[in-house]
């Protein structure tokens, strides 16, 4: 819903990502805020926010397959693991300069996950989700026992990334970098959702028979889904080998692969935004968590120290149940409404 | 040679608990159409509350049938406040809401056993081995065996012979049209969720008798799945079938396979097996050819 008065007479104007001067001059305000961050921001907030950042390109890979083209996917935190071990093997091992480790972990991430994406051809919903699931367990194997490559339950040490001579080492210079490809990734998946490759998707997941009856090609349009999903996965995971200068398969378990599926769901599963509110508020979440345990210590002592973790996935699920039940379209959906209310107010003319 | 049968006859045993997982799996989709992925954690809290009540109690039956007791009421918890607000939603909601449910249940599971370690139960059911002939059987496996046979007669009995299953029966088919004939779905729905739970609750029991209670029990969740898909969703004798298939599967691969690649084939290979059975036979052994294939 646009607001009031505005038209759009070209289609460069219906799709536009940043219609209004009122939003352009948000974007701006907001990116500059978000780049001058580390000058005056503490090394937390920094931290949080590089993997949220990190994170939040995982979740949009998630989007692409799940929100956008109906694919059921769980195995989301094994993809980022590929791309994260990619990356670890090739700058560590061979020496190959970051930027072409990133690419090349994306691109790996992408044909792994097209070789699991294979039975989408046959099969749907369930059946998709339990391939997936088949896909986290059997990648958490490979991570845990190819050991000559992968080093087993320890892992591999990450150097920091360096383009050119120039070494991000410091809390600062990743959040710049992190941040830059995030931009990169999600201006680049909004491109896909908002144009042919998108509207495909989202044909194939209302009704993918009438899809083919339109000219659709199935095999295809699944099959680039699935690359594209775990590509993004491959280079988030890229980004957390050189974010955290370790790998290891812990990182990578059944339960972050459903933590990115109820962000997606709790921020709203057909769209980019909603992927955003998914992931920020899951982190905000989490920090809460971590405010919030001292608290719950002090009123039962018997817990132990494991149970902050517990209490952590405790909150969690039941937000996701919750967002479930009560508004399964996410707050995506709560802020179109809100969005539609003040731009109507208090004339309903369009 | 003895070596084989007694490998075999082991994983019999073992992939006689799966199907005893896979059956409460069967059980909800059969009624409702939901996949439950939190049937593993479901089990593996029960086993937890019944240690803490034989342990509290004076005797185990009276813990065990309060354990029961306890998980069917969480079954109907489970149906009314987490599935029944999701009917008529399309499948990635359920999906998501029972893979949230398993995963709330292993954070409660964590907290409630504090350190989320092992406990061993104090035995309840007859332990040792038994010789035959050659080979060296589990008491405790053949006891979990026969109770997923006593269990399996009970479900098919339940399912073909009585009014309940007959209901249960006519609401899988459709929903609207088991309405119009005076079946309530809505406690259909829960009936069997009730079952199902104490089904967990029972396998969870046993397991967590026969080895220890730990948070790995989820992982029999996940085998559990794979009986279901391998026998087929809709039927219970493929559950039956492929749970000592699925079983005997692990015990080659742990003896065959596990020295070639270094070890934890035994989770992999069912799921390897799974994949397999995807690509070529997507309805299961025993299921019915319903599913959609494009």
């Amino acid at each position: 819903m646009l607001p009031c008065g505005t038209r759009s007479f070209h289609y460069e104007e219906d799709i536009a990502i940043v219609r209004t001067r009122a939003q352009w001059g948000m974007l701006i305000a907001f990116l500059i805020i978000l780049f001058t961050l580390p000058l005056y921001g503490n090394v937390y907030i920094l931290s949080i926010l590089s993997m949220a950042a990190i994170v939040l390109i995982a979740v949009q890979g998630l989007n692409l397959l799940t929100g956008y083209c109906g694919q059921l996917s769980v195995g989301q935190a094994a993809f980022v693991g590929v791309g994260a071990y990619i990356t670890a093997i090739l700058t560590t091992r061979f020496g190959v300069p970051w930027l072409a480790a990133l690419i090349s972990a994306g691109l790996g991430a992408g044909l792994v996950g097209i070789i699991f994406g294979l039975p989408a051809l046959k099969i749907k919903g369930f059946y998709l989700a339990m391939t997936t699931l088949a896909a986290q367990f059997i990648l958490d194997w490979c991570f845990l026992h190819l050991r000559e490559w992968t080093g087993g339950v320890s892992g591999l040490g990450v150097d920091n990334a360096s383009i050119g001579g120039i070494v991000f080492a410091s809390e600062q210079s990743k959040y710049y970098l992190i941040m830059i490809i995030t931009f990169v990734m999600v201006f680049f998946a909004k491109n896909i959702a908002r144009t042919r490759v998108g509207r495909a998707f989202v044909a194939i997941k209302d009704n993918d028979l009438a899809a083919n009856v339109m000219g659709i090609n199935l095999r295809f349009y699944k099959l680039l889904a699935f690359f594209l999903c775990c590509g993004f996965a491959g280079v988030a995971g890229s980004l957390l080998a050189q974010y955290m200068n370790l790998v290891n398969p812990a990182q990578f378990s059944l339960g972050d692969s459903i933590l990115y599926l109820g962000m997606l769901v709790v921020g709203g599963m057909g769209s980019i935004t909603g992927g955003i509110f998914g992931t920020v508020f899951f982190q905000l979440l989490s920090t809460l968590t971590l405010v919030l345990s001292p608290l719950l210590y002090a009123v039962f002592p018997g817990l132990g120290m494991v149970a902050s973790s517990a209490m952590t996935v405790f909150f969690y699920a039941i937000i996701i149940m919750l967002f479930l039940i009560f508004e399964p379209r996410g707050i995506n959906h709560v802020w179109l409404a809100f969005k539609g209310s003040y731009r109507l107010y208090p004339f309903a003319y369009q | 040679m003895t070596n084989v049968i007694s490998m075999i006859v082991s994983g019999v045993l073992t992939g006689g608990v799966y199907s005893l997982v896979g059956m409460g799996i069967v059980l909800i989709y059969k009624a409702t159409g939901v996949i439950n992925f939190a049937q593993g954690a479901m089990l593996m809290l029960a086993a937890l509350v019944g240690y803490g009540l034989v342990i509290i109690l004076p005797s185990p039956w009276v813990a065990i049938l309060l354990t029961l007791i306890i998980f069917g009421f969480v079954g109907y918890l489970a149906e009314r406040f987490c599935l029944r607000p999701l009917i008529g939603q399309p499948l990635l909601s359920s999906v998501v809401v029972t893979l949230a449910l398993s995963w709330l249940i292993e954070g409660i599971f964590v907290m409630g056993s504090g350190s989320g370690g092992e406990r061993g139960y104090p035995p309840l059911l007859p332990t040792g081995s038994l010789e035959v002939g050659n080979i060296t059987l589990s008491m405790s496996n053949l006891v979990n065996f026969a109770i997923a046979i006593v269990l399996f007669l009970a479900f098919t009995a339940l399912f073909r012979y009585s009014k309940m299953g007959l209901a249960m029966r006519a609401v899988a088919e459709d929903h609207e049209v088991s309405q119009s004939l005076g079946i309530s779905v809505k406690s259909v729905f829960s009936q069997v969720w009730i079952i199902s739970m104490i089904a967990a609750a029972v396998s969870g029991i046993l397991i967590g008798s026969a080895t220890c209670v730990s948070v790995g029990l989820q992982g029999l969740g996940w085998k559990g799945l794979i009986v279901v898909i391998v026998g087929g969703l809709n039927s219970i004798i493929g559950c039956i079938v492929a749970g000592p298939l699925i079983g005997i599967l692990e015990s080659f691969a742990g003896v065959y396979v596990d020295p070639l690649v270094g070890g934890g084939m035994k989770e992999t290979v069912p799921f390897i097996l799974m994949l397999l059975v995807m690509i070529f036979r997507p309805y299961g052994l025993f299921g019915l050819k319903r599913i959609e294939r494009v």
